[in-house]
């Protein structure tokens, strides 16, 4: 799949990490934070972290770094710190 | 000014679009034959493949972008029937009546999980969205997921203690702006075809032009709406988009009704 996806050129690619951000600050604007026991939130961090690894680069994007190729799908990790930030916002 | 000035005002706005909407849609199915250029359909048929990235996004968006459209605006029916048998009278402010009791069922386990899975579910759910033009994916199905995560936090914490507070004027907007995404992006293909080639097609796909053949892309309308990859999905990505704020808004307010109806009713 890596070959493939550098083929195409998918690396190194903006548009899911900016799309998945609006869309968590979106969602995430109408979350009450107050339901939410702070020791969750490095939990749901973590969590969501060993879900994007486990995703890999779905959905077909993937990041280059130093020439190493990062299977990380960070259309998912950064809709949650969408959400986590958009929530953190609200809270201000 | 006055409500009844300001509802004077966009009844009258309302009524003009409406004159110039009608007389464009008699002018065009008047001389219908002379605004069609076959041409253009076979130069379309030959280069698709290349405009898209694959074959199931080239069918689904550039081929039946109008059946899209279509269940787009089903859903948002499905929507309004709902809320007129069982949500009658909330989108006017009236007292919200109490949740169904499975709600304080609910154990210990299920009140710790619901909401970080429904979190991980929302983001799941993006994910569908964004990879709908690369991947088995889009709107529909990332919208539904999306949905998941507010019916699982809905079910378990009920409406009033829910986490994710979503209102139904919310939901509505929501579920506006992904239509009109939708729409507009639509009228881009019919502005630019209409520049180039004298002709406009609705829904269109702008923005795309990877080997410069059909010389689309002037005057930075690629670089305007390209979405950064370098499959040049043009206006497809923006599409499923749309799509999926349309569905996870008209889900989460189905569901919000149907929690919301009385079990007499």
């Amino acid at each position: 799949m890596s070959s493939e996806v550098a083929a195409l050129g998918l690396a190194n690619q903006w548009g899911p990490i900016l799309f998945g951000l609006i869309y968590g600050i979106i969602i995430g604007y109408k979350v009450n934070s107050e339901e939410l026991n702070k020791a969750k939130y490095p939990v749901i961090l973590i969590v969501s972290i060993l879900i994007a690894m486990a995703l890999g680069t779905y959905p077909d994007y993937q990041w280059t770094l130093f020439g190493h190729i990062i299977r990380f799908s960070e259309a998912f990790f950064s809709t949650v710190l969408g959400v986590f930030i958009s929530m953190i916002i609200r809270r201000q | 000014m006055k409500t009844s000035d300001y509802q004077q005002g966009r009844n009258i706005i309302a009524g003009v679009s409406l004159l110039i909407a009608s007389f464009v849609i008699l002018k065009t199915l008047y001389q219908f034959s002379d605004y069609v250029i076959p041409g253009m359909s076979y130069l379309y048929n030959m280069y698709s493949g290349n405009i898209a990235p694959n074959v199931i996004t080239v069918i689904l968006f550039d081929f039946r972008g109008y059946d899209t459209l279509g269940e787009t605006f089903i859903l948002i029916t499905a929507v309004i029937t709902t809320t007129v048998v069982f949500g009658w009278g909330s989108l006017k402010g009236f007292k919200k009546r109490e949740t169904p009791e499975m709600t304080d069922k609910s154990t210990v386990i299920q009140r710790l999980m619901a909401f970080p899975l429904a979190i991980l579910l929302v983001a799941f759910g993006v994910t569908i969205v964004l990879g709908g033009h690369i991947t088995p994916g889009g709107g529909f199905p990332g919208g539904s997921v999306i949905a998941t995560g507010y019916f699982l936090t809905v079910v378990i914490y009920g409406l009033k203690k829910t986490p994710l507070r979503f209102t139904h004027r919310y939901l509505v907007n929501l579920s506006t702006i992904g239509a009109l995404i939708f729409l507009l992006s639509g009228v881009l293909g019919l502005v630019v075809t209409t520049y180039y080639y004298g002709t406009g097609y609705y829904l269109y796909n702008t923005g795309v032009d990877p080997y410069d053949i059909i010389h689309v892309g002037a005057f930075g309308w690629d670089n305007f709406l390209d979405y950064p990859d370098p499959t040049h999905p043009g206006i497809l990505p923006y599409l499923n988009i749309g799509v999926g704020l349309n569905v996870l808004a008209g889900l989460s307010l189905i569901a919000m009704f149907l929690m919301e109806a009385r079990k007499d009713e």
